[in-house]
């Protein structure tokens, strides 16, 4: 599929949410080495509507736990699903890059 | 002594960055699994308003942050009553917030008080 990335910051977050699109996701994702799969998309669907209400990610990667934990129960909300989901440094910065959300602003 | 942290904000939204950086310091103490509450007095009561549309100065809306900070264990956010009720009206609806009638009987409640 074609279409044109969106300008991005230092650590790949994009620079203007308003242009993440489903593909912009899937090309974040790729470089990762994730293909989103539903269980991807149900966790990003819902950092983008927590974005959409409190205007900030979850700020802190307990918080992120605590936020899935909040929507999708124990199975889902823990540390260990979640990395396994988003590999790397930090579930909730690698999710919200995904997401096209800024980068989480206290990100302990 | 368990140390408590009460976290106070007095000075309105938007006009610097005091408040923000108080609500980034209350967040990550609460991160660390601490008891926290946030108080807001004098200006900072404007804080807790709905309709707050700071879009256009490109800043987060501070009522949707705070509805955050509840879900992340911000144990309460705390008015003087004088305020609480002279703006109860127009404070956001997704707010719980707590009236106390003496900011400094209430500070005595916590072993750690932070005000910028």
């Amino acid at each position: 599929m074609s279409f044109v990335m969106p300008a991005r910051n230092n650590e790949g977050f994009l620079e203007d949410p308003s242009l993440w699109t489903p593909p912009v996701a899937e090309r974040i994702a790729a470089e990762s080495d994730i293909a989103l799969t539903d269980s991807h998309w149900e966790i990003i669907n819902m950092l983008r509507d927590f974005y959409a209400e409190h205007e900030m990610a979850p700020p802190a990667a307990r918080f992120f736990v605590k936020a899935v934990k909040q929507h999708f129960g124990e199975e889902k909300g823990n540390s260990i699903y979640l990395m396994q989901l988003f590999p790397g440094t930090s579930a909730v910065k690698v999710a919200s890059r995904i997401a096209g959300l800024p980068r989480p602003t206290n990100c302990l | 002594m368990e140390r408590r942290y009460l976290f106070i904000i007095d000075r309105a939204p938007y006009g610097d960055w005091s408040g923000r950086e108080t609500l980034d310091m209350a967040l990550s103490a609460a991160a660390f699994d601490q008891p926290v509450s946030l108080a807001f007095s004098g200006q900072g009561v404007h804080w807790l308003r709905a309709e707050q549309a700071p879009q256009g100065i490109e800043q987060k809306t501070g009522s949707r942050n705070l509805a955050a900070a509840s879900l992340f264990g911000i144990e309460a956010l705390y008015v003087p009553k004088a305020a609480f009720d002279r703006l109860g009206t127009a404070f956001d609806s997704g707010l719980e917030i707590t009236p106390v009638a003496s900011m400094t009987e209430l500070a005595h409640q916590f072993s750690d008080v932070v005000r910028l």
